[in-house]
C-alpha cells in the first residue's frame, strides 16, 4: 500500500470510474433498443391477434344478431304492412281529391227559380263546371235568374252566359255555364 | 473479448434494433392499424345499424300488433281501395245502388287507366284506377240518390264527367250517364 504514492492511486480511481461510464453507455442503448424493438414486436401481434380478431368477432356477432332480427319479422307480415299502408297513404291521397258532385245539383235545387228549368246538364265532378242548358218563361226570369246564381257563395265564378234564343211565346232557351266553388264540392 | 469490441458490437446491435423496431413499425404496425381501424368503424357502423333496425322491428311489431288488435281495420280500408281491380265487385256495388235507388242501371263498361306512381315514398304501392262508364235512368230523385250513394259508397269513387238528360217520351225520367273513377292498389 505504501509503495504506491497517493496521488498515484487516486488518478487511478478517477480513470477507472470514467471507463465504467463509457462502457455503461452502449448497454443502456443496448436495452432500450431491445425494450423498443420487443414492444414493437408485441404492439403489432396484439393488433393482429388480439384487437382485430376481437373487432371481427364482434362484427360477425353483430352480422348474426342483424340476420336474427331481420327473421323477426316475417316476409308475409311485412308484405301485408307494407300493402297496409300503401292502402292508407292512398285513401288519404285520394281523399284529398274527393268531390261530391251531388252538392251541384243540391245547389241548382237551391238557387233556381220556379220560373226556370234545365233540361240538360252536363256536370264536371273534376272542377265543379256545369254547362247547364234551360228554359226561362221570360227575359226578366233569366236575368233574375242570373243575379241569384251570382250572387250566390257557392259559386267560384260569374255566371257565362253561352247562348238565348226566344220561342213564339217569348220564353227564353239559354245555355249557361256556372261553375261551383271546391269548398262546397268538398263537404257533404 | 476487449471492452471495446463489446462496446462496438453493442452499439451496432443497438442500432439495428431501432431500425428493426422503424421497419416493424412502418411495414407492420401502420398497415395494421389501417386495417383495424376499418374494421372498428365497419363494427360501429353495423352496430348503429343494428340499434336502428332493432328500433323499427320493434315499432313494426307494434304497428302489426295494433292492426291485428283492430278487428277488422284492413278489410274496411280495403273496401275503401282494395288490393286488386275488383271490377266485378263494382259491378256489384252499382247495382247495388241502383236498385236501392230505385234507378234503372243502363250501361256499365269498365277501362283500366295506367297506374299511378306515388310521390315520395318509394315503399307506396302504385295506385290503380278503374274507369267506369255507367248509364242509368230514373226519376230526378232517384237520380240525384243514384248519384249521392255512388259518391258515398264504401269503395272511394270519384265521378269525372256526367250528363243528366231528359229521357223523350217520359215526363220526369232521366237518364245520367257518368264516368266514375274507383281505385285499387297494385
Amino acid at each position: 500500500m505504501g509503495i504506491i504514492p497517493q496521488t498515484y492511486r487516486d488518478q487511478t480511481t478517477s480513470q477507472l470510474a470514467e471507463s465504467r461510464i463509457v462502457t455503461g453507455l452502449p448497454w443502456k442503448i443496448l436495452l432500450f433498443s431491445v425494450f423498443l424493438f420487443g414492444f414493437s414486436i408485441l404492439v403489432f401481434f396484439g393488433l393482429r391477434f388480439g384487437y382485430k380478431t376481437y373487432l371481427s368477432t364482434r362484427s360477425e356477432n353483430l352480422d348474426a344478431r342483424l340476420e336474427e332480427l331481420a327473421s323477426r319479422v316475417s316476409g308475409e307480415d311485412e308484405q301485408d304492412l307494407i300493402a297496409l299502408y300503401s292502402q292508407i297513404v292512398n285513401l288519404r291521397e285520394v281523399l284529398k281529391s274527393h268531390k261530391f258532385t251531388v252538392n251541384t245539383i243540391e245547389l241548382l235545387e237551391k238557387y233556381t227559380l220556379p220560373s226556370v228549368y234545365f233540361y240538360d246538364a252536363r256536370i264536371s265532378g273534376g272542377n265543379g263546371t256545369m254547362d247547364m242548358r234551360g228554359k226561362a218563361k221570360t227575359m226578366r226570369d233569366f236575368v233574375e235568374q242570373l243575379s241569384i246564381f251570382d250572387a250566390a257563395p257557392e259559386f267560384a265564378e260569374k255566371t257565362a252566359v253561352d247562348r238565348i234564343s226566344f220561342d213564339a211565346n217569348q220564353a227564353v232557351d239559354f245555355t249557361i255555364i256556372l261553375k261551383a266553388s271546391d269548398d262546397t264540392l268538398a263537404r257533404f | 473479448m476487449k471492452p471495446s469490441t463489446k462496446r462496438i458490437l453493442s452499439i451496432i446491435l443497438s442500432v439495428a434494433l431501432l431500425v428493426g423496431a422503424l421497419v416493424v413499425y412502418g411495414n407492420f404496425i401502420r398497415p395494421e392499424m389501417e386495417s383495424v381501424a376499418k374494421a372498428r368503424s365497419l363494427a360501429a357502423s353495423k352496430e348503429n345499424l343494428l340499434n336502428n333496425q332493432t328500433a323499427a322491428v320493434v315499432q313494426v311489431q307494434n304497428v302489426i300488433s295494433q292492426f291485428q288488435t283492430a278487428e277488422g281495420f284492413s278489410e274496411k280500408i280495403a273496401l275503401a281501395i282494395p288490393r286488386e281491380p275488383a271490377t266485378t265487385d263494382a259491378l256489384n256495388q252499382v247495382y247495388a245502388i241502383s236498385l236501392s235507388s230505385k234507378a234503372d242501371l243502363l250501361d256499365f263498361s269498365v277501362e283500366m287507366q295506367p297506374f299511378r306512381t306515388p310521390s315520395g315514398e318509394s315503399v307506396i304501392r302504385q295506385l290503380g284506377t278503374v274507369s267506369l262508364n255507367i248509364s242509368a235512368r230514373g226519376a230526378y230523385q232517384d237520380i240525384k240518390s243514384f248519384l249521392q250513394s255512388l259518391e258515398t259508397n264504401a269503395r272511394i269513387a270519384n265521378v269525372g264527367e256526367m250528363r243528366i238528360t231528359p229521357v223523350a217520351g217520359m215526363s220526369g225520367t232521366y237518364t245520367i250517364s257518368a264516368t266514375v273513377e274507383m281505385y285499387f292498389q297494385n
